[in-house]
């Protein structure tokens, strides 16, 4: 359920939408990976050279790198790559069974949903492959948790099996996560049934008493289903 | 080895033993790290996050007994192989 060639994989593809290798994920990535490697290795040398002389002056030096150093870096860094890089569609995509059919209807070149329009026009709001975050997650440090909460549920429900396919919201798609981005545009605001009597925007729409999907297609369209 | 030699070889060796604790709690972490930056698997990849506080753990034992040996002045070359050693030390023919 890994993405395809994992991290070699994820590093080869990195060069998208015009950048070049070098995204800050891809660095922490990276770091990590030596961090972890340069542990293990420290660990084996000191445990080799200093078996029964652990406490000596060389040996707490190396154990400093092994046990002190590195792993602090390795928290900070590993931590906040980790974070990030599960915001990426290809992390999303993972849980082949129940994500992929929704996120391979977001790739389509040609395709007519919701995701698959904004996917196509780029719009994520802030930062390129994080398709699936930009519209499922509010803004902020309150909306990244609260994604990470709701993804751990999923996660739980992926390894112990208990979920069917096709996947639904467990509330539906709220109309704030379209008005975030929407609300201030002028093409939104043009449009006559976003207004009420008054030229406001209307409040049954912000209030979410109307949902954007009964004018709207489908955020997904997989096979008729959404 | 008397009772006082054995007393005191344990109290030598608690320091080395616990960075052979922090050895292995961070060695674990770091290979499972290294398994879920490799694989960019997600269960691994949040196994790893949730074994971070783990990764504290081992730091936290590491500084401890560093500091342990530090004090107790064991932290040289010579002495330090007999701290973990401490038999070495009990069966030395005295000094006439």
């Amino acid at each position: 359920m890994s993405p395809a060639g994992g991290l070699l994989g994820f590093l080869r593809s990195s060069p998208r939408f015009g950048e070049g290798w070098g995204s800050w994920v891809d660095w922490g990535m990276v770091v990590a990976l030596v961090a972890c490697v340069a542990i293990v290795a420290l660990i084996v040398a000191t445990r080799a050279f200093y078996r029964h002389r652990s406490t000596t002056a060389p040996a707490l030096f190396l154990s400093m790198l092994s046990l002190g150093v590195l792993p602090i870096i390795l928290v900070w860094i590993g931590n906040f790559t980790a974070v990030e890089y599960a915001k990426q569609e290809r992390f999303c995509a993972s849980c082949h069974d129940a994500m992929a059919p929704y996120v391979d209807d977001m790739r389509k070149a040609h395709g007519t949903s919701l995701s698959s329009l904004h996917f196509q026009d780029n719009f994520a709001p802030t930062q390129p492959g994080i398709q699936c975050y930009a519209c499922h997650a509010s803004y902020g440090v309150h909306g990244t948790l609260k994604a990470k909460m709701q993804g751990l549920g999923d996660a739980y429900r992926y390894i112990t099996g208990t979920y069917r396919t096709p996947i639904q919201m467990p509330t539906g798609f709220k109309n704030s996560e379209c008005l975030k981005c929407h609300l201030a545009s002028r093409l939104f605001q043009r449009i006559r049934l976003h207004r009420d009597e008054q030229g406001q925007i209307s409040a049954p729409l912000i209030e979410g008493t109307v949902s954007c999907g009964m004018c709207h297609v489908a955020g997904h369209l997989l096979g008729g289903t959404t | 080895m008397s009772a006082s030699s054995r007393e005191t070889s344990t109290r030598r060796a608690w320091p080395s033993r616990m960075i052979t604790t922090a050895q292995t709690i961070i060695g674990a972490v770091a290979l499972l790290g290294v398994a879920a930056w490799v694989t960019l698997n997600p269960i691994l990849l949040l196994l790893f996050l949730f074994a971070q506080p783990a990764l504290l753990v081992g730091i936290a034992l590491f500084v401890v007994a560093a500091l342990a040996s530090l004090a107790s002045g064991s932290a040289t070359a010579a002495s330090g192989a007999n701290a973990a050693r401490p038999e070495a030390l009990s069966h030395r023919p005295a000094i006439s």
